[in-house]
């Protein structure tokens, strides 16, 4: 079932957060909406779920106007931060809740409920109280208590982010194994670029109230259209751009900067206030030496080991850039204040200013 | 205006009714008294009750006196019971965890059996009195200021306990420990930092007692018949038909209302501005006492709990002790008394009990939706219901009797003589203190249990009997207990309300004293003891509630 907002407005304390924002989301797809606090990820969450009435506009599952029916009859199944599981009762009542509420048979229910708690793996604990429980495995219960009522539309707020950093990593992977084994359509709050481009389908990146653009992981990685987005999502280096200059060889684009020219391949109008986009992991290090067009000269001000990867922020003409350089594929580690070459990467983007 | 109650129809229509109730029986009477006081002798607007209230010496002594009693008493009970809590809570010695019972004694020793049971020891024919006799000493007569002050004292020292206790419980270690780390000296910490840090509870506590004390009535009525309060003269004035006037005892019920709004408008923008959020769970340690130190903690801590408890052990042994006439014959053993209370006279019990029963049931049904509507539901009308649950803690029961009486003795609904009245009293008078115990576990359960509920297929209304009830529900029941009890005792309202045939067991008691027989009030103090004492056992011990704990 597609999902669709049609023209909402809404506003908090006379502050409008929303104004005619439209949005669809396609039937079967994992769904992110990804942004800072207060960008208004979590009030369209909620507006799906029921909770929040929009001030105007229509929101519609499938063909069908929802707007006005209210949280009980409209058969979504939710996904909280906290969990939110019944304190008073088992885990196999928590599960069971919602299959009561829809007048299945006892032992019916109790079937469901065991076979939806063994496919998360805890089966075993059925008849244990919650607070008994880890909290990796209360959202699993939480996962198999919205899932078993069969919803129409999965809804999860920012289920993820209450778990330390291994057990996430261990969950994402099975809220998307259930997601597509029950083939319908999720949509998933968040607030960590991560976990957003390694669960979703789409991605909608959120900036105050509005949609700065919406793509696949892959797109919004490698492609972003916006200065936010392009700082958001994998926190690139963002270059100032001084002009553009004649075309070099083969049509590559060649645009000023602060720190001597970069080359793009990147199709996109400049605009006043463009910037280049350039990902930390693209641009090479090597040893000072004479400058060509797309190379930077700079100095080594840090140096931040991290593992597989290490990481340098290097001050250049055009600001502090940040290079990331497998640690393996390195001939010898850099020390800070060191004089070094940047090579800047022919697919930097040119993003838009806001 | 609507808030979260946009999308919700049931929960609006609650909230209104809320309201409604609060308004028709609560506001409407207070206003229409009010109203009265400025209505002078002729019919005219005007302030002539306020202005012979204050020329004429005898009404003006009343209200000096109300001040006067006020005073004393919060200042010593705040030395009483604040100097009790900081030594509790600093020191360590033997037998200091005692002082836990003291908040279920209160509760369980009604104001006017205390009140009775003093006169017993203390009084002119009083137990003590009768030892000195031999020796030629006579002590001062209990009806005076001294007697006064010092059974109120007994009777609300707890709260200044309870009071300043959760402050300094509540008080983070931290900060002493930083302020030592920083150089000062522990005496110099504990004044330039914990003082000013504990001044808000202090002043919560004096503020609580200053309120109970000017409109309470029981002991006044009993031992201040030189030195009439505002309570009592407005209750004088309010039976005598023919002396008084409706104006002037309207008058004086306005003024305590304006004493007791005075005192909410000081906690509410003096005392809680001031208060401090602080970093909860680590409280300073208890440092161990030894030597004199200890003996003297040990023994006002035992002299504290003795003196709350003598008036039970009093009134019991002198229920069963015979008596001619006012004099009590005590060594003696009879059954009399009791029989009299339980099976020759019983109705004042099983009134009580009725009425109790009645108020405490519908007081829980009106707090725990009160409580939810203020807590989950929050808008402009909810928070209007917040401010209006809240209001019966300002007002002394007598004044909230005369409003009552006022307000429903005529036009389209006549309450007044009727048992309805009287439990409209007591549900009125206990809603706030069972819509804040139902408060407290509403803000810590998260609204997204709720929300869960909901988005499972359960209606609003269905969740909330669901998920909601069953987490509150046990300080709810605590709540409820505490209600039940503490309505058994009520007497400055009924005192105002009740009429022949609807004799409460408090009101029993109080005009058994004013007879002259005690032992018969011994007995009937017994019972009243018992049927507070079981449910809170009940309660305590067996489902294990929070009724009477220091939380």
């Amino acid at each position: 079932m597609h999902v669709s907002f049609e023209s909402i407005h809404q506003s908090y304390g006379g502050q409008p957060l929303f104004r005619q924002l439209d949005l669809v989301i396609p039937s079967g797809k994992f769904f992110t909406l990804l942004g800072p606090s207060g960008c208004g990820k979590t009030t369209l969450l909620r507006m799906l779920g029921g909770f929040v009435r929009p001030d105007g506009g229509r929101i519609l599952f499938g063909g069908d106007d929802v707007t006005d029916v209210p949280v009980h009859r409209r058969g979504v199944g939710m996904v909280f931060q906290d969990y939110a599981l019944f304190p008073d009762r088992s885990v196999l009542a928590n599960v069971c809740y919602g299959l009561a509420a829809r007048n299945v048979r006892r032992a019916e229910a109790a079937d469901r409920a065991l076979a939806m708690l063994e496919r998360v793996g805890l089966k075993a604990f059925a008849d244990r109280a919650p607070a008994a429980l880890s909290g990796g495995q209360r959202q699993r219960v939480a996962m198999a208590r919205a899932l078993v009522i069969e919803p129409r539309l999965l809804l999860l707020d920012e289920p993820l982010s209450a778990l330390d950093v291994k057990l996430r990593v261990e969950l994402r992977s099975m809220i998307r194994d259930l997601q597509i084994e029950a083939g319908i359509t999720a949509v998933f709050v968040t607030h960590d670029q991560e976990e957003a481009l390694a669960m979703s389908d789409l991605i909608a990146v959120m900036d105050r109230g509005r949609i700065v653009q919406i793509g696949s992981p892959c797109e919004i990685y490698t492609r972003p259209q916006t200065v936010f987005a392009a700082d958001f999502v994998g926190s690139a280096n963002l270059i100032p751009i001084t002009g553009e200059l004649a075309p070099g060889a083969g049509g590559v684009r060649r645009l000023g900067t602060p720190a001597g020219v970069i080359l793009t391949t990147s199709g996109a109008t400049l605009r006043p206030g463009s910037r280049l986009a350039i990902r930390s992991e693209e641009v090479s290090l090597a040893d000072a030496g004479a400058m060509a067009d797309g190379q930077v000269a700079g100095t080594i001000e840090h140096v931040e080991f991290r593992g597989s990867v290490t990481g340098y922020t290097v001050g250049t003409a055009a600001g502090a850039i940040r290079v990331d350089v497998w640690t393996a594929q390195q001939k010898r580690p850099r020390e800070r204040g060191e004089a070094v070459m940047l090579g800047m990467p022919g697919t930097a983007q040119i993003v838009e200013a806001a | 205006m609507l808030g979260r109650l946009r999308r919700d129809p049931a929960w609006l229509a609650l909230a209104v009714l809320c309201i409604g109730v609060l308004g028709v029986f609560l506001v409407g009477p207070l206003v229409a008294m009010l109203g009265k006081s400025f209505v002078d002798a002729d019919g005219g607007a005007g302030f002539g009750g306020y202005v012979r209230f204050f020329s004429e010496a005898a009404y003006r002594e009343v209200f000096f006196n109300t001040l006067v009693l006020g005073v004393a008493v919060t200042s010593s009970s705040m030395l009483v019971g604040g100097g009790l809590a900081v030594v509790v809570a600093r020191c360590r010695f033997p037998l200091a965890g005692l002082v836990t019972v003291l908040p279920l004694v209160t509760l369980v020793i009604p104001d006017v059996v205390v009140a009775a049971s003093w006169l017993l020891i203390l009084g002119k024919q009083g137990l003590l009195n009768g030892w000195l006799e031999p020796l030629g000493v006579q002590l001062p007569s209990l009806y005076s200021w001294w007697g006064l002050v010092y059974v109120m004292t007994l009777n609300n020292y707890v709260y200044a306990f309870v009071a300043v206790l959760v402050g300094l419980k509540s008080m983070d270690r931290n900060l002493e420990e930083a302020a030592q780390s920083l150089g000062q000296p522990l005496g110099r910490v504990l004044s330039g930092v914990t003082a000013p840090l504990l001044l808000p509870s202090v002043f919560a506590g004096a503020l609580i007692v200053f309120t109970h004390v000017i409109g309470s009535f029981g002991v006044p009525a009993i031992l201040g018949a030189r030195t009439p309060v505002l309570a009592v003269k407005a209750y004088n004035e309010f039976v005598s038909e023919m002396g008084g006037s409706p104006q002037m005892q309207t008058t004086m019920a306005s003024l305590l209302v304006f004493l007791g709004a005075g005192m909410l408008l000081v906690q509410k923008f003096v005392v809680e501005r001031r208060q401090f959020q602080m970093e909860s769970g680590r409280s300073p340690f208890a440092v161990p006492i030894e030597g004199w130190r200890a003996v003297a903690a040990t023994g006002s801590v035992l002299t504290v709990v003795a003196l709350s408890l003598l008036p039970a052990v009093t009134v019991v042994v002198t229920a069963f002790t015979p008596s001619v006439g006012p004099v009590l014959r005590y060594g003696g053993f009879t059954l009399n008394h009791v029989r009299y209370a339980l099976l020759r006279a019983p109705e004042p019990l099983y009134n009580s009990l009725f009425l109790a029963t009645v108020a405490t049931v519908a007081g829980l049904l009106f707090s725990v939706v009160a409580a939810y509507l203020v807590v989950k539901r929050r808008a402009v009308l909810t928070h209007a219901l917040d401010v209006l649950v809240m209001l019966p803690l300002t007002i002394a029961g007598t004044v909230l009797g005369i409003a009552l009486v006022n307000a429903f003795n005529s036009g389209w609904l006549v309450l007044t003589g009727s048992w309805v009245i009287m439990a409209l009293a007591y549900f009125l008078r206990r809603v706030p203190t069972s819509v804040r115990a139902a408060v407290g576990p509403l803000h810590n359960l998260k609204d997204s249990i709720e929300e869960a509920s909901m988005s499972l297929g359960v209606s609003p209304i269905r969740s909330f009997f669901q998920v909601v009830l069953p987490v509150i529900g046990p300080s709810v029941a605590a709540a409820a207990v505490l209600m039940w009890v503490t309505t058994l005792s009520e007497l400055s309202a009924t005192v105002v309300l009740y009429f022949g045939g609807m004799n409460t067991m408090p009101i029993e008691i109080f005009q058994q004293v004013d007879s002259g027989r005690l032992a018969l009030a011994c007995a009937y103090s017994v019972l009243l003891l018992l049927a507070i004492f079981l449910p809170l056992a009940l309660a305590r011990w067996i489902f294990r509630l929070k009724v009477g704990t220091i939380e």
